[in-house]
């Protein structure tokens, strides 16, 4: 990849969006599945149609993320802002805006706000985790291949 | 891994065959890798002069302003060839690797990774420096490693 030819969705980066988007719905949809058993007034349905709709806001705000890879260097210790922010639109614009999961009322927000970090921590998270591992195996590559320097 | 060294007063510079079960094997290909660098140099610029640097001796090489850099352990030399430049002769196969847009570091340098939240990672390099390798690079920099 070079200075000029900027690619923005290369083969890595098409692969950490696929594994981001699995593990952000596969999240969303057990939480709100699991909320709307316990609280069956819950404003979340639980149709086949709101989880096609769940499935296309995960795949707009983890786009968005992945795209955040892009940001200049010194905007770097706002990215986790960012991605908050890029959930928020999801979430309450797409999800609440756009496909009416909610009413946009104060309880609804808050309600829907908890989720969408909670799912955002949750992608983070495992993300990190799977990071820590292939790290591990590297430092590994790089002890064995020390005798050799 | 097992060095064996003999001499032959008829050879005028060094020779070396390299013995082996599997020529694609991790270790061997690390071995070449380290004899390339070994075997390479490049010319840097500092207070007006050219020097010869050896590969090996390269710790990263930075473009700051569309200037380049090249950073050694303990002195950095100008250098006239772009970041891109850099990039096409040096990543191919010999341990250099692009961590973001402007750096390109020698994983030979390199004692350990460490991941950050966010996706981005640390690069802990011998001298002590780090380098933050961005999140966009992170996956050809683990093929480097077969990881």
């Amino acid at each position: 990849m070079s200075e000029r030819g900027f690619h923005y969705m290369d083969n890595n980066t098409w692969k950490e969006f696929l594994l981001a988007d699995c593990i952000s719905y596969t999240a969303a949809a057990v939480l709100t599945a699991s909320i709307g058993i316990l609280i069956p007034a819950y404003m979340f349905g639980s149709s086949h149609q709101y989880y096609l709709e769940l499935f296309f806001v995960t795949t707009i705000i983890n786009l968005l993320i992945v795209l955040d890879a892009h940001l200049p260097a010194s905007l770097c210790r706002f990215e986790m802002l960012f991605g908050i922010i890029e959930t928020a639109f999801g979430v309450i614009g797409i999800g609440g805006g756009f496909f009416h999961w909610f009413a946009w009322q104060p309880l609804y927000l808050i309600e829907a706000s908890v989720i969408l970090l909670m799912v955002y921590f949750v992608t983070y998270i495992i993300m990190y985790w799977q990071n820590r591992e292939i790290a591990r195996k590297i430092n590994e590559c790089l002890k064995k291949a020390k005798p050799l320097r | 891994l097992e060095i064996k060294i003999e001499e032959d007063h008829v050879l005028t510079d060094i020779e070396i065959t390299l013995r082996c079960p599997d020529e694609s094997a991790a270790n061997v290909r690390t071995l070449l890798r380290m004899l390339d660098i070994f075997n390479g140099t490049v010319i840097g610029y500092k207070d007006g002069k050219a020097y010869k640097i050896s590969l090996r001796d390269i710790f990263y090489i930075e473009s700051v302003d569309n200037k380049t850099f090249l950073y050694l352990a303990d002195a950095v030399y100008d250098t006239d060839k772009r970041l891109h430049t850099w990039e096409k002769d040096l990543t191919d196969n010999n341990g250099f690797v692009r961590i973001s847009k402007a750096v390109i570091l020698n994983t030979a340098k390199l004692i350990s990774v460490e991941p950050m939240l966010g996706g981005r990672w640390i690069a802990h390099l011998e001298n002590g420096e780090k380098q933050v390798i961005n999140r966009h690079y992170v996956t050809s920099f683990r093929k480097n490693f077969d990881v």
